[in-house]
């Protein structure tokens, strides 16, 4: 599973941020696992960097937050990044749906 | 299941002792650590095994990183070093960004005014500079040197000392940093920046210094006034980003 997820990993998460607002890092690991029942768990190794890439170029934007006396680090898309988010999305969604018609020809002929 | 202080107090020792630098990254892992052994206890595992299952996931994290040589960090430090590169080449294209903008607007009139004054009146003594008149351009330079911080001090934001006193400059006053983790990735970004480019004027112009190399006065003129320059630029960029620094909240604690 990891080798697929590689490339795809920064466009699952603006997705789930265009879908949620904002969110945490630890969140989002936990609504991959939670929406593919376990079968795609996203490392903190993965995460992170590609949060903070996301950061630096201005696709997202961050805010922070107290929390139980912690201080909770909140990820958004930011206006610029929302054209670069819904673009992604329907590159993934387009690069799926060819995926499936090479990986299910019959169904696809029906 | 919520925390009590002495899980707490384990969790922060174990983070002093990856002597994270930036305060940012420090409690956003702390965050993560803290909520993901709470999650790992709400499902009955006892805080030990969470706590040892949380670190595992970042234990094989590994990253290159320069430090004068190329080392490897690994786990946390790993991923605060990708962090810190992905901040530093943003600053660093937001930096010269900012510097190309200052060459292309009027302000450049004003540079250029410098060193028509400067090559008329400064330097009328003698033609070129080397080591045998050294004294006297030493003597000349200090002060223009004084004259251009003091000139860069006015020209900027009138709360410049409060921007100076939050920004990286902090980081030369303070010998702690570590243990407090208080300083944010984007100050260093811009001090290594601003010592970079200082330091590269400074050693260009004492290698010919050096070589007993016959400088000529429109050469100097020139370089002078790229240093002064460069330097109230950046005291500008570090001023114009003050802002850049409140909303990450850094020096609120």
């Amino acid at each position: 599973m990891n080798q697929h997820l590689k490339g795809s990993l920064s466009t699952i998460i603006l997705k789930l941020l265009h879908d949620n607002g904002r969110m945490y890092g630890y969140e989002i690991t936990q609504k991959v696992k939670e929406l593919t029942q376990d079968d795609i768990q996203i490392t903190e190794g993965a995460l992170y960097p590609i949060l903070h890439k996301l950061e630096a170029e201005e696709v997202l934007t961050a805010e922070t937050e107290k929390v139980d006396g912690r201080v909770r680090k909140y990820y958004k898309i930011t206006p610029k990044g929302n054209a670069v988010a819904v673009d992604r999305i329907a590159e993934l969604k387009a690069f799926a749906e060819n995926l499936n018609l090479i990986l299910n020809p019959k169904l696809s002929l029906s | 299941m919520k925390l009590n202080k002495i899980q707490i107090a384990e969790i922060e020792g174990y983070f002093s002792d990856w002597n994270l630098v930036y305060k940012e990254f420090y409690d956003e892992m702390f965050d993560h650590y803290c909520t993901e052994i709470e999650t790992k206890m709400d499902n009955g595992i006892d805080f030990h095994t969470a706590f040892n299952e949380t670190h595992q996931q970042f234990e094989n994290l590994e990253e290159k990183v320069s430090w004068g040589e190329i080392t490897r960090v690994y786990g946390l430090k790993a991923l605060e070093s990708s962090q810190y590169s992905a901040v530093d080449k943003k600053v660093k294209s937001e930096y010269f960004k900012f510097i190309l903008k200052q060459l292309f607007s009027p302000r450049i009139l004003f540079w250029i005014i410098v060193i028509i004054v400067q090559y008329k009146f400064l330097y009328n003594q003698f033609d070129i500079i080397s080591l045998e008149n050294s004294k006297w351009s030493f003597l000349g330079g200090f002060f223009i040197g004084i004259s251009y911080l003091l000139l860069a001090l006015t020209f900027s934001n009138s709360s410049l000392i409060d921007s100076l006193k939050n920004s990286s400059f902090k980081f030369l006053l303070n010998t702690s940093f570590k243990k407090d983790a208080r300083f944010g990735i984007r100050k260093i970004a811009i001090l290594k920046l601003f010592i970079f480019s200082i330091l590269t004027i400074i050693l260009f112009f004492e290698f010919f210094a050096l070589l007993n190399f016959p400088i000529s006065k429109i050469s100097l003129t020139v370089f002078v006034t790229l240093f002064a320059f460069i330097f109230s630029t950046t005291i500008a960029y570090l001023t114009k980003t003050k802002l850049f620094f409140k909303d990450i909240n850094i020096l609120k604690i």
